[in-house]
């Protein structure tokens, strides 16, 4: 087992150096096909492969996939997807100001934004109009149209 | 001040080397367990008899079409999508939302494991040992099991949960004891598991899930810079926001009390990372004497170019008139001689007139005169002589002789003179007029300069107050501005007000009725003032000749050169205040305010020398855009761009560089303990569910009689979180608030995070093979797998329960 070939680890979020590299030249890449890597899983033999098998290729979103599971019945203290969700907090929620993050003190009542100071209520004046919904959506109070 | 540490922005970066095909296969034939890792982020996979992994690549799948010549549409699994530029952009997950649910990419990132492991069997002959989320859906794994079973016909498959499987691994080597009561914290991708264990023995149904993890901040982080960077040239992708993300944050050890502190000024240098995308620098080309000359020259010549084809021009437009006066002159003479001739050639000469686009023979003569005019103009310029030096003055005889002593014509020549006289006297009195107001302010100036040589300190003191006056009503204007592009403001209010007015025929209703229909019609326009109105209601104040910028640079221009220490505070206190603003510290940093409007006028502000073309070193032009970013909530703040000498600011155009520099940057500041904060409070990025403490302080109170033996035994696995610095620190300082004094809180990492969960799923397999008296790893593992006749007995749905394993429920159909 020892004589195996070392393989070299290539987690990219490990990479601490921030070494940019050339992105441009791909027409340097090696041209001689090499039989002990993969280019291209497509032209891959693959002989453990049923060839009658054939994926449903119909992708349904995961949320369509527990809204139908939901709805059977299940018994009540078994763990599904949904029931182990944590529940949401009894203690009163922290504010923080949606501008800065800093602890908020106030609240905008035309924009429902909370801020920190008066200084960043003079910003929130000066936002242009609906940019106060993307600073609600960054957690989830924005207004969805539909 | 400490120079800022500046951090390159990530890149995603091309992969050199493939993962390589391993030709040892024959040593596994005989039904070793595939052990695969099958986790949202990052797959591991290989051989149950081994230590380690054999592979180990981020769980994602690019089809596209590639430029390379040998083929067309491509697969790339894992990290060889980093070796294609064209395969990043395409890239996909089998999950969504934490699930796996596009089982056409995990059929291929199946067939990348195989291949990659060299099998060339007709079949997996293996026992496939798998990892699935905590209580997956019946959907997912029925899939999962049909994928295998027929697609690559297994003998049988074990799925476990990836983070039980770590907690038994680590077990056996972070002193654990495996029958002792626990907490297992598991911090994935998508999800933060916790599940409890009661004397070593997991429980699934008192676990609890928190829709927080890894991919959530990271995902969190790259709305925030997006949010609060909204003009940012670059476009910011996943890939940069995740390792900004694992790179840049961590744990405040206390939250509050870090967020306090986070903007001040004096912690900033350390707090405040910059990161810097890359921009384009423009630089100046210096030129020699040499050249400075020869383009000297070169002007000179075409501008002797442009007079001589401009007196050309001239001369040919002369000769023109010439020959015109000529021919009008023979046609003159012929009209004469036909007229001498007979009266009867009237019509002859009227055909001959139109035909020259005249109406009569005195019409005729007028145009001679007026050529002639010209000609003797152009003659007079040419030799230098005044055109007014041989007019006799204008004779005013008549003016003074009453009218009824004078015949017709006379009348008429005396209304002439009367006219000229008038014109001339008004022209006099404009030239004294002038004169007059050059003398006063001749008088003031020297005024002025006496005062500047008695009495400098009250001199200077009234100029500073006069530059404060320019700069109050250069206020005042922008503030009328702003308030006219708001409809509720009051000026807009008083806009209208005077324009309704304007429109309507009712007069405000004062005095008698009589007196309003006089009013009607009351002349309006007859008086100059009256047109002002229209100033008052349009919306940009037109007061041309009130141009207080200019005004303002004048003066600033004076102050310099007699108190130049006065403006350069004045600067240093404009650029302090700037600084001073948390906004602007949370945009920019602790970075020196760059004002665009210096007190200190901007030639001196930079020592300016040779300054020849400005020329871009980058390759394209796009360089609109520097100053755009910043922030758009703050307009003082963009403001507050151009400065000087502070940096070291050779010229201007070290100033653009910087301030292009300045647009492609970012800074985190508070996001660096904001983005991980998710995690122990979720609702900071809106998901309405309890942080991890509050969680585990829920799952306390179902331990058997409440016990607290759990604490000495918290375990934390996974790459969510666990590896964001702080994490174990915060996590014991915040358990400890909410168990009784004195309990012993022990917090416990994984050995290897990452990799655990793989090890400890080989580990089980090897365990069980090693335990039963079977020879065959497939019999081992029997009573823990799905086997082909139970998969075809049971439905695809089934899954066989293990101590590891999610819950089984059959349903009744």
């Amino acid at each position: 087992m020892s004589s195996l070939p070392k393989r070299k680890k290539t987690n990219p979020f490990k990479n601490n150096g921030y070494k940019a590299t050339d992105a441009e030249d791909s027409d340097e890449f090696p041209t001689p096909p090499d039989h002990t890597v993969v280019y291209n899983l497509l032209e891959v033999e693959k002989p453990f492969k049923k060839a009658k098998y054939k994926n449903s290729k119909r992708i349904k979103p995961t949320r369509q996939h527990i809204a139908a599971e939901k709805a059977k019945e299940w018994p009540n203290d078994f763990p599904t997807f949904w029931s182990i969700a944590q529940a949401p907090s009894l203690k009163p929620n922290k504010k923080y100001c949606d501008i800065t993050g800093l602890h908020a003190f106030y609240k905008d009542p035309k924009t429902n934004l909370r801020y920190h100071n008066a200084e960043i209520y003079q910003a929130i004046q000066q936002l242009p109009p609906s940019a106060e919904q993307t600073y609600l959506s960054l957690r989830n109070a924005n207004v969805v149209l539909r | 001040m400490t120079l800022p540490q500046i951090y390159s922005a990530p890149e995603i970066p091309v992969l050199e080397n493939l993962q390589k095909k391993f030709t040892d296969y024959q040593n596994f034939k005989n039904n070793t367990p595939i052990v695969i890792d099958y986790g949202s982020e990052t797959c591991r996979a290989g051989w149950a008899t081994e230590e380690d992994p054999r592979l180990t690549f981020q769980n994602i799948v690019s089809k596209f079409k590639t430029k390379k010549s040998a083929f067309k549409n491509s697969i790339l699994v894992g990290n060889d999508v980093y070796s294609d530029p064209l395969a990043y952009p395409n890239y996909r997950s089998p999950y969504d939302n934490g699930i796996v649910n596009n089982f056409d990419l995990v059929e291929n990132t199946l067939d990348y494991i195989f291949v990659i492991l060299g099998i060339n069997t007709e079949s997996i002959e293996h026992p496939i040992v798998m990892t699935e989320p905590l209580a997956n859906l019946y959907a997912s794994r029925k899939c999962m099991n049909e994928l295998l079973f027929e697609c690559y016909s297994t003998s049988s498959v074990a799925y476990g949960i990836d983070s039980l499987w770590s907690y038994y691994y680590n077990t056996q080597n972070l002193n654990i004891n495996p029958n002792e009561d626990s907490i297992i914290i598991s911090t994935g991708n998508y999800f933060t598991n916790i599940i409890p264990v009661f004397s070593g023995k997991p429980q699934i149904q008192h676990a609890v899930r928190i829709n927080v993890g890894g991919n959530s901040m990271a995902d969190f982080m790259l709305r925030l810079i997006q949010t609060k960077y909204p003009s940012l040239p670059v476009k910011i992708n996943d890939y940069q926001s995740k390792l900004l993300t694992y790179n840049h944050t961590y744990f405040a050890n206390d939250y509050a009390e870090s967020l306090e502190c986070s903007l001040n000024k004096n912690n900033l240098s350390n707090f405040d990372h910059i990161i810097q995308f890359p921009y384009k620098t423009i630089s100046v080309i210096e030129k020699s004497q040499e050249e400075i000359e020869q383009q000297a020259e070169k002007r000179k010549e075409n501008a002797k170019n442009l007079q001589r084809i401009a007196v050309r021009v001239r001369q040919e437009k002369l000769e023109k008139k010439g020959t015109e006066k000529i021919e009008l002159l023979e046609l003159l003479d012929e009209i004469n001689k036909l007229d001498e001739l007979d009266s009867s050639h009237a019509i002859k000469i009227k055909s001959l007139l139109k035909q020259n686009d005249f109406y009569s023979k005195k019409e005729i003569e007028d145009e001679v005169k007026k050529i002639e005019a010209t000609l003797k103009r152009a003659r007079d310029k040419d030799l230098g002589i005044d055109p007014n030096e041989n007019k006799e003055p204008h004779k005013f005889d008549l003016i003074d002789i009453p009218d009824d002593q004078l015949n017709a014509e006379d009348l008429k020549e005396k209304r002439k003179q009367k006219l000229i006289k008038a014109n001339i006297d008004a022209r006099e009195r404009m030239r004294l007029a002038k004169i007059e107001e050059q003398k006063k302010m001749d008088q003031e100036k020297k005024k002025d300069n006496e005062l500047k040589k008695n009495n400098f300190d009250f001199w200077l003191t009234q100029i500073k107050n006069k530059r404060q006056a320019i700069l109050d009503k250069i206020d005042s204007k922008k503030n009328l501005k702003s308030e006219l592009s708001n409809r509720r403001s009051h000026a807009s209010q008083q806009r209208m007000k005077n324009i309704a007015d304007l429109a309507s025929n009712e007069t405000p209703s004062t005095g008698t009725r009589r007196k309003r229909q006089e009013d009607s019609d009351d002349n309006f326009g007859q008086d100059d003032s009256d047109w002002n109105v229209y100033l008052d209601i349009s919306k940009d104040n037109l007061d041309e000749d009130d141009n207080p910028e200019a005004e303002l640079i004048q003066i600033n221009e004076l102050l310099f050169e007699n108190d130049p220490e006065y403006l350069k505070n004045l600067d240093n206190k404009a650029r302090d205040e700037i600084e001073n603003k948390i906004l602007y510290r949370f945009y920019s940093g602790n970075l020196e305010a760059i004002l665009t409007d210096t007190a200190v006028p901007k030639e001196h502000s930079f020592n300016t020398s040779n300054v020849g073309d400005i020329t871009e070193t980058g390759d394209s032009a796009d360089d609109n855009k520097i100053i755009t970013d910043l922030d758009l909530n703050d307009d003082k703040n963009i403001d507050s761009l151009p400065n000087n000498g502070a940096f070291g600011l050779k010229n201007e155009v070290d100033e653009i560089n910087e301030l292009t520099a300045r647009g492609n940057q970012i800074h985190l500041n508070v996001e660096r303990i904001r983005a991980p904060e998710v995690l122990f409070d979720p609702s900071i990025m809106g998901v309405d569910q309890a942080g991890l403490v509050e969680a585990i302080e829920n799952i306390w109170k179902k331990f058997p009689k409440k016990s607290l033996s759990f604490t000495n035994n918290i375990f934390a696995t996974g790459l969510g979180f666990t590896n964001i610095p702080g994490f174990k620190d915060r996590l014991k300082k915040d358990l400890t608030s909410i168990f009784p004094v004195d309990t012993d809180i022990n917090i416990k990492l994984g050995n290897t995070l990452g990799n655990d969960a793989w090890k400890g799923a080989a580990l089980w397999s090897r365990t069980l093979f090693e335990g039963s008296e079977n020879s065959d790893y497939v019999r081992s593992l029997q009573s823990n797998s799905i086997t082909r006749k139970q998969y075809e007995e049971y439905g695809s749905e089934y899954l066989q329960e293990h101590l590891y394993s999610n819950m089984y429920y059959k349903q009744q159909n």
